[in-house]
């Protein structure tokens, strides 16, 4: 629809209309053109105004937090994905079409950008987190609190849990990329060079030390249910820990430069005796202590409960109890007050898979549900060696590896080859595996009957909203036996699982986190610290396995290329933006 | 009256509304939908146009002079819109698809609404403009035209672009001298320098803006409804301003031989300066890449028409050739690297870009690995060799020897290794020459005419599977084309049963030459205008059939060599099997009352 109006012809009748729209035409002109283009924006806040309330810092504090999920077309962006691969634990596996998963577990990389998404969301958070960093320097919040102390206490807490996520980002991705540009605030120039893997562990153990400074000490039973997900205090001392080691490590036995402390930006020089006392805040203060039996840690333990039968003997046989995964005031499950920081999985639907737990998807058993276990992509299938040195008195074994032949877990109906699977060994992980169990709804996810998701994520490969569990108090244990070379967290660690007292060396502490922390993401960076990707005693490189491809029975032994010093490639298009500041990394 | 005053105020309305229903299905595990859904939007919007003139026109002698000023403005008034949806639907039918008839909702992902008032931000365009025209004799013209453009979508420092334009004509065959010259008809020279702006983007890119997110982090128990999670959302670009394109023309038109013979000249140079282009950024900026004025490209060229058109009694014909040439080159760029890469995963999922902008060469030019044929025998392969006589290794596959079969991919830099280095211009989307013909005939009734467009010089980047990602992808039959012994294929290597270098390398084997020509229309006609003579209440009549898209003349083996998608705003000649042009035949009656 349009029309016009339009004067043409002079005549006295019209002309003081004309006149008149003149004169209007005229003001328009002189007084209100710019007024005319100013605009207003009503959809978007700026970040002129924005970080002025609590609630404004919560909600950009949230938008940190959501770079920890990264979308990744082949999987192998994520962390757990990506860190299981190239470790010695678990074979590629998937199917032929899956060269993705082969090269990455075999460290060649004929992709572009195998790990861009893990990189941009990295720097995605980092920006965010400076966002609130740079705007909180100079905050007052008196008026949204009773008193300054409280006011000032918020803003220390929310400044140091903000520190820890920039810190936690950057470590995150630079245990794979090694040293990295430096981004510190939010107006920073970005063109910079990658740092060196010292001077980024520095400036990550410098947030972990400034969050572990500015947030209060509270005892974790008593925070609240809705609070859970955030980090806190104990968790910034434990990854302070995590980067100590894992820096001093690297520097000692991957670079050769035998390294006992961090350097921090401002000289403060950080050693071991400095981390033991953080762990023995932890230990003291924090209120975390070890779930009874390992078995509760894992979604398992729940799923006859959830059917409301028994869907999994074993389970009800060894009368497991799961302690649900939202802390100590968890919803589902006893409580849980073992796992100190996790990825908050939820549930997908098409248009946004990252929220789901990728790992539970790729891992799962390959085109074949089974109940109580669901199917997956068939990645990541457990390294027989691995499992048949695994002793049977280790109740971990079973707790953390599904034998697909095994007679009470319900996997009688398994049949190796009808999935077109490779380097399959009947062995799956069983931290993160797809459970499910019949229902009004018919055979759906576990978590799919726990919260009831709705249509658009009713899909096996949606449901998968298991946590990803980044740290568990037996870290802080077995780190401090690590540290203080004494036995007494591995005992702890192994009492609960019934296991005889040890004594310490190195090798059985490397035991010790080898079974605790298998198929958790662990392996592969403790490998890395300890220099142990290149010594052959201490891994399961190149040991010979039986394995299957599509049905029919093969060799194959997981390998490691020394060349890449523990590192993966920089995304192939960074590079080129950055017009040679950035180059790649040795062996890639 | 030489002074008047013009004042046009135009109103643009629009609305509308729309309702859609989604069945419930399960084709297959990805391909399902467990409940219905509803859906209802409605939108409506105003803006209007007002424009003022002045002009005053007068003649000094021989001197005719136009003088105009004169302002304009646009103004969005309203711009809204509403949607929601439910899922769930009571009745389960597309007639019975109204929010109403869901009742209940299970969970919160069921319903959905939204609504905005776009109008409601305020803002618009706002310019001046003057000009002056000079005409002598009807001989001698010049015009100077000056504009000044305001636009919201800017900062208020750079809302206001500026820009002028000048342009002449000689009409020689006024002249005093041309009058006994009887072949020419017409004759009149042109020349015309003038720029004008550009500001197609969208408005508060200059600040930095506060984006929510609907799904944020899960903070607590609640796995269903995210925390309230916001991020800063974009890069702000304070100084993006408007793009000028500015344009240089010379030309010649005139007619010989009573009309029957026409031409047209025109050399030209666009240049447009301050480009708006989104542009890549490093990943350490940490949040989406603004617009910004990206550099500057430059068009030169040349366009020549020739027509006939001649009536002899009963039989009338005419002939129209037209010819285009043209250059196309970036002449600057902003960032550091002079160079703007296009996206990756665009002929597979894993691979690399395809096209390029770069100082010096067309915009969007395909960059990759020149290849120099297939390796037909061991012979071959072992002869391929570096200076020194070291077998080439590709460095994706280090340590897999070549065979024969695979692609011999060139070592630009001699170095033994076919890497990142080696990758070099191997085409363009761009035509050099554009050809266009057009031919009518009519003879007692019966009438005919076709048009034909062609282009030439120009590639196309061609792939139909992903063949990186999902290796096991269905083919189309040119791979019974491929390599598959000596002498059976120098352009298509081996299969294999894993992605390789030989398709993961973005070489020439993909580009493909797409010179066509295409009969574009064919239309053949009776006017019923001598049987209707009798009927007073019908002017004119005639039926026709008429045929688009009827052949391409082309070598190109894929659906269209006409391909202009690309992923990049200034990307194009990418051809992924899109839906390509379709034939259409016309049975036509056509009458005038």
């Amino acid at each position: 629809m349009e029309f016009h109006t339009t004067t043409k012809k002079l005549n006295y009748s019209r002309m003081k209309k004309i006149l008149f729209s003149l004169a209007l035409g005229l003001v328009v002109i002189t007084s209100s053109c710019d007024d005319h283009l100013d605009t207003r924006n009503l959809f978007q806040k700026s970040t002129d105004n924005y970080y002025r309330t609590p609630t404004d810092i919560e909600e950009a504090l949230s938008g940190v937090y959501n770079a920890l999920y990264v979308q990744t077309g082949t999987g192998l962006a994520d962390e757990h994905i990506a860190a299981s691969m190239m470790s010695d634990l678990v074979f590629s596996g998937g199917g032929a079409d899956d060269a993705f998963a082969l090269n990455a577990a075999e460290f060649v990389d004929p992709s572009e950008d195998t790990y861009h998404p893990l990189w941009l969301e990295t720097y995605k958070g980092v920006f965010r987190a400076n966002s609130i960093i740079s705007a909180l320097s100079d905050a007052d919040f008196s008026s949204f609190f009773a008193s300054q102390e409280e006011a000032d206490a918020y803003l220390q807490n929310a400044l140091g849990e903000t520190y820890f996520m920039r810190g936690f980002l950057m470590f995150r991705a630079a245990r794979f990329f090694g040293g990295m540009p430096l981004i510190l605030t939010p107006d920073a120039l970005r063109n910079v060079p990658r740092s060196s893997y010292t001077e980024t562990f520095s400036q990550i153990a410098a947030d972990f030390h400034r969050a572990a400074t500015l947030m209060s000490s509270v005892n974790i039973n008593t925070t609240l249910l809705s609070d859970y997900g955030h980090a806190n205090k104990w968790v910034a001392k434990a990854y302070l820990a995590r980067t100590y080691l894992h820096f001093t490590g690297y520097m000692t036995n991957i670079e050769n430069q035998p390294t006992s402390e961090i350097l921090l930006p401002d000289a403060t020089a950080i050693n071991k005796a400095h981390i033991i006392e953080h762990l023995e805040d932890v230990m003291n203060n924090s209120g975390y202590q070890l779930v009874t039996d390992f078995r509760n840690l894992w979604p398992y333990a729940y799923v006859n409960e959830s059917a409301g039968e028994t869907v999994l003997p074993w389970a009800e046989n060894e009368d497991l109890k799961w302690t649900g995964q939202d802390g100590p005031h968890s919803t589902f499950g006893t409580g849980n007050k073992e796992v100190m920081f996790a990825l908050r999985y939820a549930f997908a639907d098409w248009n946004n898979t990252k929220f789901r737990n990728w790992a539970v998807l790729f891992f799962s058993i390959r085109g074949q549900d089974l109940l109580p276990y669901g199917q997956g992509w068939g990645w990541g299938t457990v390294n027989p060696v691995f499992y048949n040195e695994w002793s049977n008195d280790d109740p971990r074994k079973r707790g953390s590896v599904l034998d697909l032949n095994a007679t009470d877990e319900g996997v009688e109906g398994y049949n190796p080859d009808a999935n077109n699977g490779v380097l399959q060994t009947d062995l799956v992980n069983k931290k993160y595996i797809q459970l499910q169990h019949d229902g009004p709804d018919g055979v759906k996810g576990l978590f799919y009957y726990m919260y009831g998701p709705g249509a658009d994520s009713d899909s096996y490969m949606l449901w998968s909203a298991q946590d990803f569990y980044y740290l568990r108090y037996a870290d802080v244990l077995l780190m401090h036996s690590e540290l203080t070379q004494t036995a007494d967290g591995i005992n702890t660690v192994r009492a609960r699982s019934g296991l005889e007292p040890v004594s310490y060396s190195l090798e059985v502490l490397k035991n010790e986190r080898k079974h605790e922390f298998a198929f958790e993401g662990v392996r592969w960076f403790d490998l890395v610290r300890w220099g142990d990707v290149d010594n052959s005693a201490n891994n399961y490189f190149g040991r010979t396995a039986t394995v299957t491809n599509n049905g029919v029975e093969g060799t194959y032994s997981a390998t490691y290329r020394s060349e890449v010093k523990g590192l993966i490639s920089i995304p192939e298009s960074e590079i080129r933006l950055s017009d040679g500041l950035y180059e790649q990394n040795p062996g890639w | 009256m030489n002074l008047k005053y013009r004042s046009s105020f135009g109103i643009n309305g629009w609305f509308g509304h729309n309702r859609s229903y989604n069945q419930v299905y399960a084709l297959a595990n990805l391909s399902r939908r467990a409940k219905d859904r509803v859906t209802q939007s409605m939108y409506q919007g105003i803006s209007y146009t007002w424009t003022n003139t002045l002009t005053y026109d007068f003649k000094i002698n021989h001197h005719k002079i136009n003088l105009l000023a004169g302002t304009e403005m646009l103004k969005n008034e309203l711009s809204t819109s509403m949607e929601a949806s439910k899922s769930g639907s009571a009745f389960g039918l597309p007639e019975y698809a109204y929010l109403y008839n869901v009742q209940n909702v299970e969970t919160i992902g069921d319903i959905s609404a939204t609504g905005r008032d776009w109008a409601a931000q305020g803002g618009g365009l706002m310019s001046y403009m003057g000009r002056a025209s000079y005409n002598f004799k009807e001989k001698y013209m010049l015009d100077i035209t000056f504009r000044a453009d305001g636009s919201s979508n800017f900062a208020p420092d750079n809302r206001w672009g500026y820009f002028p334009s000048v342009s002449t004509g000689w009409i020689f065959t006024e002249e005093d001298f041309m009058q006994s010259a009887d072949w020419i008809t017409f004759g009149k020279l042109r020349a015309s320098w003038g720029q004008n702006g550009n500001q197609s983007i969208s408005n508060f890119i200059y600040t930095s803006n506060i984006n929510y997110l609907s799904r944020g982090y899960y903070f607590g128990a609640d796995k269903l409804v995210s925390s309230s999670t916001s991020i800063p959302s974009n890069i702000p670009n304070p100084d993006v301003k408007w793009e000028t394109s500015e344009q240089l023309n010379i030309g010649l038109d005139a007619n010989f031989l009573d009309s029957r013979l026409g031409l047209n000249l025109d050399w030209y140079k666009k240049t447009t300066k301050d480009w708006l282009v989104i542009a890549p950024i490093l990943g350490t900026f940490g949040a989406d890449a603004p617009y910004i004025n990206g550099g500057d490209v430059e068009n030169k060229g040349y366009e020549m028409m020739l027509s006939w058109n001649e009536r002899k009694t009963s039989f009338k014909y005419g002939i129209s050739l037209s010819g285009a040439h043209n250059k196309n080159k970036v002449t600057r760029l902003a960032n550091a690297e002079g160079i703007i890469h296009g996206e990756t995963d665009v002929l597979a999922q894993g691979t690399a870009y395809v096209s390029r902008v770069e100082v010096g060469q067309p915009i969007g030019y395909f960059y990759g690995y020149k290849t120099d044929g297939i390796f037909q025998n061991n012979a071959e392969v072992n002869a391929y060799v570096t200076a020194d006589g070291d077998p080439i290794r590709v460095g994706s596959e280090m340590d897999t020897p070549r065979r024969p079969g695979d692609v011999r991919f060139v070592d630009q830099n001699g170095d033994g290794v076919i890497n990142e280095t080696d990758k070099v211009k191997i085409g363009t989307p761009h035509p050099d020459f554009e050809l266009g013909i057009q031919l009518n005939a009519e003879f007692k009734g019966f009438y005919a005419n076709t048009t034909l467009a062609g282009k030439f010089g120009m590639q196309v980047m061609q792939s139909y599977r992903d063949f990186s990602g999902s290796p096991m992808q269905n083919f189309s039959t040119s791979v019974f084309n491929r390599w598959h012994g000596e002498g059976t294929s120098n352009t298509q290597p081996r299969l294999s049963a894993v992605a390789n270098a030989n398709s993961n390398y973005i070489s020439d084997i993909y580009l493909h030459d797409a010179d066509f020509l295409r009969v574009n229309n064919l239309t053949v006609g009776y006017k019923l205008d001598r049987i209707l003579n009798s009927v007073d209440w019908m002017q004119a009549a005639s039926v026709y059939v008429s045929v688009n898209n009827l052949y391409t003349f082309t070598k190109y083996d894929g659906m269209d060599p006409e391909v202009g998608y690309g992923p990049d705003s200034w990307s194009s000649g990418i051809d992924l099997g899109l839906y390509p042009l379709p034939r259409t035949v016309m049975l036509g009656v056509n009458v005038t009352f």
